[in-house]
């Protein structure tokens, strides 16, 4: 088995907030983490390798910072990484994410699964894992809750829907995006760190990976940003007085639209 | 304060942090709740390779010395002492195969506890011998091939748990202190089983039982070292393993620390967070200088250990002494300083008070510790 | 890239601060511009002496823009119903469309759609392009994505809309990057720029800490998911006319690797709470699971659904279906009830853009607070029962 996963550096959300005075994100104190679904594809991975054999590669495009996560990968059980890095790729919607990196998939050569998160928290656009199978051709099933059944042909999985779940059965190679549920991401292993700390990290550029300039950052994404604003902030906030039956009565008052 | 950590042992610490944060601390009132074994814990703490540090590279373990181990259980203790007891009883449980254990011994043991396949307990204890080792009843009698063992060890952490025992029994009673000797007991040998589960005070989350040898026979080759050398093996085993101890109360003092103060912050009392009044202050400041002044001696002590090996009981018993009181002490004053939420169950600084006391009693009272230290000093000075 | 003229730059730092990515930092009185930079364009705007600005190479032929016209809409059917967002989206869809002069269309795909297209037309749509065939019973993205870029590149719609549902969200973006399109997920506002017709996108971003709104300048069709529950559906009108065109499926877009074993629906789970207007929700301040009884009965008595926090689902006292917040589903209900949940930020990231919030909590300095428009402070265990009784009353009088 020959799997490679895609993950992300991402800001840490829980310390991403408005600086209530310049109205933009205060920035000191952000760590930079794996985006959180990424590391359960990581996990997935990792248990898919145990029980068939193979190997592990992930893949991440990002500064040369996002090397970190890449290692932290490698720590949890992932046997090579790859890093495609160039100032080029700046501004990339996921439209030029997903040309990045099925060029940088396909530098690294035959794969059987590719696992991805079902999205990363910077953006939530849940888009790049989709774009990136159809660039490969190969078929996808984002949101995957669980794996029933995992064989050398093929898998059986659950795939999270709005009302429940649908079973699907499909052969490699796939493209999978992976949600929480699917597994409890393993901490890393002290081996696992010594392997991380030593690795070379394989680092690609646009060159390498063939891309045309016209295809990658912001010249290859159909998409711009033109504003940047913080949400409306809320205003109503009534204060209630008197005994608590008094304060549940006004409450109720407050609620009436709505009974 | 910068204690100058090598990066291996950076490691081990951000791994063991990451257990204790992420799995320990949401678990760690219910499985205290409901007296439950911390199985998945000690699962994953196996698959983080964090059972192979104490265990030579040669037996798939990381070969870490006392340093490593405290630093592991610093980091454990901060999280739960009866999931750090767990853990710490089964390397104690693999001490006398490391010390005193044949090559073959090593070879069929250390590996699965360095993979955390297989967990240990260490069996001394029993009704009428707890800090007198010597009035110990269980006997071990050589019969063709094998030995037969007879009478109950009592108060064994990982009692039913563990799949190896390493066991204190009397092979010569003529002989006084040099006629025990130590033999590894295996989950399921005949005549070997466990009482029921013992109903404690505080680090709840580790199972604590009688083994009860009644005829169990073991093959001839389960004996740990020579005959008659079982006490020595039990000090030494003890001596390396209360650095250890001593770092578990580290951690429960930094927990106990870390609730107290953020709890200070955020609790408004007479119009201001009770942080700002010089009472809570001063006490703050005691419980940070004690700990700070204990982590310095352990950590100091273990790499005493680490270079001296020979030389080790005296600095083993006094960390051990100072860091267990100090964390008493601590988590105590945590339960004061958050008051009545402090002696809530909701709140986590009660069940470290709870947790606290056993550190005091258990591989040796403090007082036997006293002991040791007073007789090595008296051993000192009169050389001089 | 962002060019930064050194010359002209003054080292005022204002784009330092304006910077929403903390990519800009002043060294030596001057702009740096590091690798978290978005090329967003914020510090352009706030540059006085304007030493910035954005380059990159020029895009290859722009597309015939003008050839591309009118506004699609992808109405979601799943197990014999429509989902309530296609209706929705057949709302702002007449908007712009109606902005745009141009006409409005629903795609609708599946199996034994019935009078469905008819609804369509009701509520906004001139034209419904129906594809109903046995085989479609099923979502897979192979198919579903199959038929929609044919449609797409066949008809050359301006716009296309779909529902942020799971469905949407997951073959759109296979669509959108088959076409060579701009995807924008999630959107929350839609409007038409008016000096070139554009489609302007906006959409929350950091779990709802900035909002960004975005364009597709030089590519068609711009396409956006749009959140349930964010825009308003038609009145029925059943005297609207319009055209319903079947399209037969290619045999080979209806062949597809992914196979569907089953199809299964959550006994407890099957209310979508995204769809719900009314959501009494639970935290760690139920104390356990049996405080969702508690919330089940405030929940049936107002006609709303259940939802949670992250900690209560990870405790396992509710399923994940329920979970709201940065991890969860994103809900947008008329009126929230938060009980017992403290309001950690990934919490509230799921629940802000509700109409009403009220909260109730035991303690008054929770951050929940913050983001609520009524508060009650106290046990919710003697609160909510007093609620019940009181709206009871309130109903009879």
């Amino acid at each position: 088995m020959k799997i490679i996963v895609c993950i992300k550096q991402v800001p840490d959300a829980k310390d991403v907030r408005l600086d209530p005075k310049t109205n933009t994100l205060a920035r000191e104190g952000v760590q930079s983490i794996m985006n959180p679904y990424d590391q359960h594809a990581v996990e997935e991975a990792v248990r898919l390798k145990e029980l068939l054999g193979g190997e592990v590669t992930v893949l991440s495009m990002g500064p040369p910072q996002a090397e970190e996560v890449l290692r932290q990968a490698i720590s949890c059980g992932a046997d090579h990484a790859v890093l495609v890095s160039d100032r080029a790729f700046a501004g990339a919607d996921t439209w030029a994410t997903s040309y990045t990196l099925a060029k940088a998939v396909n530098v690294i050569g035959a794969f059987d699964l590719l696992l991805c998160g079902k999205q990363a928290i910077d953006g939530d656009t849940a888009q790049v894992g989709p774009g990136l199978a159809m660039r490969l051709q190969i078929p996808y099933v984002t949101c995957v809750q669980k794996v029933r059944q995992a064989t050398d042909s093929g898998l059986v999985l659950e795939r999270m829907m709005d009302d429940g779940y649908d079973v699907l059965a499909l052969d490699y190679p796939a493209l999978l995006t992976m949600v929480k549920d699917i597994n409890e991401p393993r901490v890393p292993s002290l081996k696992g760190k010594m392997r991380a700390k030593k690795l070379e990290i394989r680092k690609l550029t646009a060159a390498d990976i063939g891309a045309d300039p016209a295809c990658i950052g912001l010249p290859g994404s159909p998409t711009q940003v033109v504003k940047v604003f913080p949400p409306e902030a809320r205003c109503q906030r009534a204060v209630f007085t008197g005994s608590l039956d008094e304060q549940i009565g006004q409450l109720v008052d407050s609620l009436q639209p709505y009974l | 304060m910068d204690y100058f950590l090598s990066e291996e042992q950076e490691m081990i610490v951000e791994i063991a942090r990451q257990i204790t944060d992420e799995r320990i601390i949401p678990q760690r009132a219910e499985l205290d709740e409901k007296d439950e074994f911390p199985r998945a814990i000690l699962g994953e703490m196996a698959r983080a390779d964090l059972f192979g540090v104490p265990i030579p590279e040669e037996y798939g373990g990381f070969g870490g010395g006392c340093l490593d181990i405290v630093l592991a259980l610093e980091q454990l203790g901060r999280g739960c002492i009866g999931v750090g007891t767990a853990f710490a009883a089964s390397s104690l449980g693999i001490y006398p195969i490391l010390i005193a254990g044949s090559q073959e011994m090593r070879e069929k043991y250390l590996p699965d506890v360095a993979s955390g396949k297989k967990f240990a307990a260490f069996g001394l204890t029993e009704a009428n011998a707890g800090s007198d080792a010597s009035g110990i009843q269980t006997t071990a009698v050589l019969d063709g091939d094998e030995w037969v063992l007879n009478g109950t060890k009592q108060w064994i952490t990982n009692g039913g748990e563990a799949q190896i025992y390493t066991v204190v029994a009397i092979t010569d009673r003529s002989k006084g202190a040099r006629g025990a000797s130590m033999l590894v007991v295996e989950e399921g040998d005949p005549g070997f089983s466990c009482g029921p589960k013992e109903k404690k005070m505080g680090i709840r989350a580790s199972s604590t039982t009688e083994l009860i040898f009644k005829d169990c026979r073991i093959p001839k080759d389960r004996l740990i070292g020579r005959k008659g050398t079982g006490f020595i093996t039990v000090m030494k085993t003890l001596d390396s393993s209360r650095p250890g101890i001593a770092a578990l109360g580290l951690g429960l003092a930094q927990g106990a620390l870390d609730e107290a103060a953020s709890y200070a912050k955020q609790r408004v009392q007479f119009g201001k967070p009770i942080m700002a009044f010089q009472a809570v202050q001063h006490m703050l400041a005691d419980m940070a200088i004690q700990l700070e002044a204990a982590r310095a001696l352990v950590y100091g002590a273990a790499r005493h250990i680490d270079a001296h090996p020979n030389n080790m009981s005296k600095v083993s018993s006094m960390c051990k002494v100072f860091a267990t009181d100090m964390a008493m002490k601590v988590a105590t004053d945590a339960v004061q300083v958050m008051g009545g939420y402090g002696y809530m169950r909701e709140y986590p600084v009660e069940k470290m008070m709870r947790d606290a006391k056993i550190l005091q009693i258990y591989e040796g009272t403090n007082q036997i510790q006293r002991n040791v230290v007073g007789q090595e000093l008296n051993k000192e000075y009169t050389r001089a | 890239m962002l060019i930064i003229d050194k010359d002209v730059c003054i080292g005022c730092g204002n784009c330092e601060s304006a910077c929403p990515f903390g990519a800009i930092t002043i060294v030596d009185g001057c702009a740096v511009v590091g690798d978290g930079c978005t090329l967003c364009g914020t510090c352009v705007e706030t540059c006085d002496p304007g030493a910035l600005k954005i380059e990159g190479a020029e895009k290859s032929a722009p597309l015939d823009l003008a050839s591309w016209s009118g506004v699609w809409v992808y109405c979601e059917f799943r197990r014999g119903a429509l989902a309530p967002v296609s209706l929705e989206l057949l709302g702002i869809g007449r908007r712009l469309a109606d902005t745009r002069n141009v006409p409005l269309s629903a795609v609708l795909i599946g199996s034994e759609t019935g009078e469905t297209a008819r609804q369509l037309i009701a509520h906004g749509a001139d034209t419904v392009y129906r594809i109903d065939d046995p085989a479609l019973a099923h979502f897979t993205d192979e198919a579903y994505g199959a038929i929609m870029t044919a449609l797409i590149q066949q008809n050359k719609p301006e716009i296309v809309l779909a529902g942020a549902t799971a469905i949407g969200r997951s073959f759109i973006p296979g669509v959108a990057t088959t076409l060579g399109a701009g995807l924008t997920a999630d959107c929350t506002q839609l409007a038409i720029r008016e000096e070139d017709g554009a489609l302007l996108q906006t959409r929350p971003a950091f779990g709802g800490n900035i909002m960004a709104t975005i364009v597709c300048p030089n590519s068609r069709p711009q396409m956006s998911t749009v959140r349930p529950k964010v825009m308003q559906a038609l009145t029925f009108d059943g005297e609207r006319q319009g055209n319903i065109v079947e399209v037969k499926p290619m045999p080979e877009q209806l062949a597809t690797r992914v196979r569907v074993i089953e199809s299964v629906v959550s006994e407890e789970d099957n209310v979508n709470i995204q769809e719900s207007d009314i959501l009494v929700a639970g935290g760690r301040g139920l104390d356990s699971a049996k405080g969702f009884t508690l919330m089940r009965e405030l929940a049936e008595s107002l006609g709303g659904a259940i939802a949670a926090t992250r900690a209560v689902v990870d405790a396992g006292w509710i399923g994940y279906p329920h979970q709201v917040g940065q991890t969860g589903k994103t809900v947008a209900p008329k009126l929230y009830i938060a009980c017992g949940i403290s309001g950690a930020v990934q919490h509230v990231a799921g629940m802000q853009s509700a109409e009403t919030i009220v909260a109730i909590n035991r303690d008054k300095d929770a951050p929940i607070f913050d983001v609520a428009d009524f508060g009650l402070v106290g046990d919710l265990f003697e609160i909510v029962p007093k609620l019940l009784t009181q709206i009871e009353e309130r109903r009879k009088s």
